[in-house]
């Protein structure tokens, strides 16, 4: 092997040509180990060759460079463990995956119409920004066993247990034999909902347990926050343990005022089983 | 006036609102009569729930050992019964 000795070696011909280095047979160029370009070791990522936008740089299984494949909008990159290239996959999300959303402008009732399904045992429902028409007035809970066509609604259908705390005193109540689930207490003095804008909205989350079984009772447990009525500077907490008295498998529900319309923001989850 | 409810939007409701059934209608009507009619009785429960609560530790030591404290006693048991008396 012969070996030229200089500090630089240019193209000898020509304005613009490039400089050719070329093994024989099978060999090729072979740079040092830290080699420089324009004078900063390393090769920046601009030199790299012109590829495919929103592909990424992997090895595959053989150990040889290739790419991840670009993935869709909203996907991740999410490994296939070792000895395999990752991936573009959807993203596999948390526990609760979203259903439907209702927002309701005065409206009679909010409904949310053959929602439960085989795909989740329990499901999570979000409301607020409530308000209703009429003043001091409680939210109800109904279910429904025909897709929302009747409500369950006859007198002793459902049972709620509570805890509230109007005015700062705690208060624990019981409605047995009621044609709703009452999110907060109508045995409890002062905790109504206020229908007046300044003094605030409510909100509740409640959680819906085995709605689709016929062998279990539906259960329902939540927690609100009611908008005084009258008083904007108080709040009433309302925990609510509540349930059909009777096993039904339900598909729909639906959240209404005991007195006239109610407006707000509802969604609903489903909880993953697994 | 006829009623809506409101329901998520799709294409058969893209308003997301879905007029009452007359035989909702008639069940609301219904729904909100019971609630007027049963007023009474849910404030007269709710009023025992909150003497119910005067009656702290303190109140029945007070009224085991002193004339006032029964009296007060007597007087949240009287009220009690009186409203009692409402709902039977």
């Amino acid at each position: 092997m012969s070996t030229i000795k200089a500090d630089a070696i240019e193209a000898a011909t020509g304005t613009n040509t490039d400089l050719v280095l070329t093994g024989k047979g099978t060999g090729v160029p072979d740079i040092e180990t830290g080699f420089k370009v324009s004078g900063t070791a390393g090769l920046p990522v601009s030199d790299l060759r012109v590829g495919t936008d929103g592909e990424l740089i992997t090895w595959d299984a053989s150990g040889n460079p290739t790419t991840v494949a670009v993935g869709t909008a909203a996907q991740v990159l999410t490994s296939n463990g070792a000895g395999a290239a990752p991936t573009f996959q959807d993203a596999a999300g948390g526990a609760y995956e979203f259903i439907s959303s209702v927002t309701a402008s005065s409206a009679a009732s909010v409904d949310f119409d053959a929602v439960f399904s085989g795909s989740y045992t329990n499901y999570l429902m979000i409301a607020e920004g409530i308000i209703p028409a009429t003043d001091a007035t409680v939210m109800w809970i109904r279910l429904s066993t025909d897709g929302g066509s009747t409500w369950v609604s006859s007198a002793g259908a459902y049972t709620t247990n509570w805890l509230a705390n109007p005015a700062s005193t705690a208060v624990q109540g019981s409605l047995g034999h009621a044609t709703a689930i009452e999110v907060n207490s109508s045995t409890v003095s002062n905790n109504g909902q206020s229908n007046v804008t300044t003094d605030g909205y409510s909100a509740f989350s409640a959680t819906i347990y085995s709605p689709q079984s016929s062998s279990h009772f539906t259960r329902v447990v939540g927690h609100a926050i009611i908008a005084d009525s009258g008083d904007p500077s108080s709040i009433n907490q309302n925990l609510f343990a509540a349930g059909r008295r009777a096993a039904e498998a339900h598909d729909s529900i639906q959240v209404l005022s005991s007195s006239g319309n109610i407006s707000g923001v509802f969604k609903l989850y489903g909880i993953k089983d697994a | 006036m006829a009623r809506f409810k409101a329901v998520p939007v799709s294409e058969a409701y893209p308003n997301g609102l879905k007029p009452f059934t007359p035989e909702e209608e008639s069940q609301r009507d219904a729904d909100e009569a019971a609630w007027e009619a049963a007023k009474p009785q849910l404030e007269t429960l709710a009023k025992i729930a909150v003497l119910e609560i005067q009656v702290t530790q303190r109140r029945l030591r007070e009224a085991a050992l002193t004339d006032e404290g029964k009296a007060w006693l007597q007087n949240i048991e009287d009220q009690i019964a009186a409203e009692r008396a409402k709902v039977r």
